[in-house]
């Protein structure tokens, strides 16, 4: 067939039934159809079909004045007087207050004993390289940990306050990102400290520099991906984004396998502390909470 | 005649004439949507009044990505879903996800053009929501099958897969009922 291919069907050398039922022929097929007694058939069924499917399903519309007239519409709401400083330094604090109280509690227990377990761990270890490299994978984790709790909206029947808020939800869920990394990096912070003091050989700017970048840009991604498609992706973006930080951070991995190897040379200015790695971090987020404010509209277009 | 697209501009606008002109074309078909979704003549009239209001705080939110009969059916959908509180993420069952095998002309399509309109309106009644759905989109509507996709949120492919389903159960129907004396014919 020539002309429009893909609404015939290769089989039979009628048009599609998708092109029948809405009757929207080409003059080729319409030519066709003229001189086909089984597409003149199965046009009757389905127009026979539109007319009882109209008649099963009629009901009056109510008319416009009835329905909506008691609005008035044409009066737009006037936008309120921005808040001054003083009264945006009280919301900030309530939204803070309020989403510390939404965030599940296992999610701080959990943190202090990922964040133990990895001073522990990067303590034992008395080579500088392998003890950082064991810390900064330790605490990527937990901001991982983090970041995915804050943004599994859609599974979490609380935040179903954050839509009932007046304040946009977009502005919610930043403000969750921020104080859950926030409380990240100071534990971080905190828990590098004591490795040292328990024995890790290490700086503290060298030992903190080792997992900030990874940690942010791993919970960036994974953080992304949860608000884009599913908590589950975020989740397995995270980790992919954790074992591409174990490629670069651990000595010797990928060793005598050319294409790991090369990955993890790759990868490298990604999953260290650097300004390009922070950028994008920065970059990943604003982009998450731009997508978090589009899917919040009532007529947004992504169904 | 202003079209679809100036009148949702006008919306945007703030015209609530251009509101009136759109209330006036796709009030039926998005009345029709809603009391697939309820029972009640009420709470479908309460669905629409809501999904209207949407329709003019959001206007300024359409950037022609798809056309805007499937825009103001999307927006409808999405605000019954929200009031009922059934929030329903697009669901495909796993037979639906190709589009079915190219069944060519079949005896389905005599029985179907061939009964009386009442018959036939009470089996599409009788369909399941989902299948009744699609069949109001494409047939009465008279939406392509990409936007009824996009509507409903799921797979042309599906959509293609449930008119052939709404036509076999159809048939089905016809003649069970035509073989039963103590129906009706």
């Amino acid at each position: 067939m020539t002309g429009h291919p893909s609404t015939w069907r290769p089989s039979t050398g009628h048009p599609t039934p998708e092109t029948l039922a809405t009757s929207e022929l080409t003059p080729k097929e319409r030519e066709h159809a003229a001189s086909c007694a089984s597409c003149q058939e199965e046009m009757a069924a389905w127009q026979n079909l539109a007319d009882a499917a109209r008649t099963a399903f009629d009901t009056p519309a109510p008319r416009y004045e009835a329905l909506l007239g008691r609005y008035r519409l044409g009066e737009r709401t006037p936008l309120p007087p921005p808040l001054g400083l003083r009264r945006s330094i009280r919301l900030v604090a309530a939204l803070t207050v309020a989403q510390c109280r939404l965030l599940p509690r296992s999610l701080a227990a959990t943190t202090v004993l990922g964040l133990a377990a990895t001073t522990v761990l990067a303590a034992m270890s008395h080579d500088e390289t392998i003890g950082q490299a064991v810390f900064g994978l330790g605490v990527s984790l937990v901001f991982q940990l983090g970041a995915l709790t804050a943004c599994a909206a859609r599974t979490d029947p609380r935040l179903e306050l954050t839509t009932t808020m007046p304040v946009s939800p977009a502005v919610v869920f930043a403000a969750r990102i921020v104080i859950v990394l926030a409380a990240d990096v100071l534990l971080s912070w905190a828990a590098s400290g004591l490795a040292i003091a328990a024995g890790l050989p290490a700086t503290l700017p060298d030992l903190v520099a080792g997992w900030f970048g990874q940690a942010m840009l791993a919970a960036s991604v994974g953080v992304v991906a949860a608000v884009r498609w599913s908590p589950t992706t975020g989740a397995g973006a995270s980790a992919a984004a954790w074992i591409a930080a174990v490629a670069t951070a651990v000595p010797g991995f990928g060793v005598g396998f050319g294409l790991l190897e090369r990955t993890g040379h790759l990868l490298e200015p990604l999953t260290t502390t650097n300004p390009l790695n922070l950028t994008l971090s920065l970059a990943l987020l604003t982009v998450a909470v731009l997508t978090m404010h589009h899917g919040t509209e009532p007529g947004h277009e992504t169904t | 005649m202003d079209s679809d697209d100036d009148l949702l501009a006008g919306v945007a606008r703030g015209d609530q004439e251009s509101l009136r002109a759109l209330y006036d074309r796709y009030t039926p078909g998005m009345l029709r949507l809603v009391r697939r979704m309820t029972p009640s003549a009420a709470v479908a009239e309460e669905l629409l009044q809501e999904a209207w209001l949407a329709v003019w705080r959001s206007a300024g939110s359409f950037r022609g990505e798809s056309s805007v009969t499937s825009w103001l059916y999307g927006v409808t959908r999405r605000q019954a879903l929200g009031q009922l509180r059934r929030p329903q993420p697009p669901t495909t069952a796993l037979d639906e996800t190709h589009s079915p095998p190219d069944p060519g002309p079949r005896v389905e399509d005599a029985a179907i053009a061939r009964v009386a309109r009442d018959s036939l309106a009470d089996a599409v009644r009788d369909l399941p929501a989902h299948l009744q759905e699609v069949v109001l989109l494409v047939l009465v509507d008279d939406l392509p099958y990409p936007e009824v996709a996009q509507v409903l949120g799921v797979p042309v492919g599906t959509v293609k897969s449930r008119m052939f389903q709404a036509r076999r159960n159809l048939a089905a129907a016809l003649s069970s009922s035509a073989a039963d004396p103590r129906l009706p014919s």
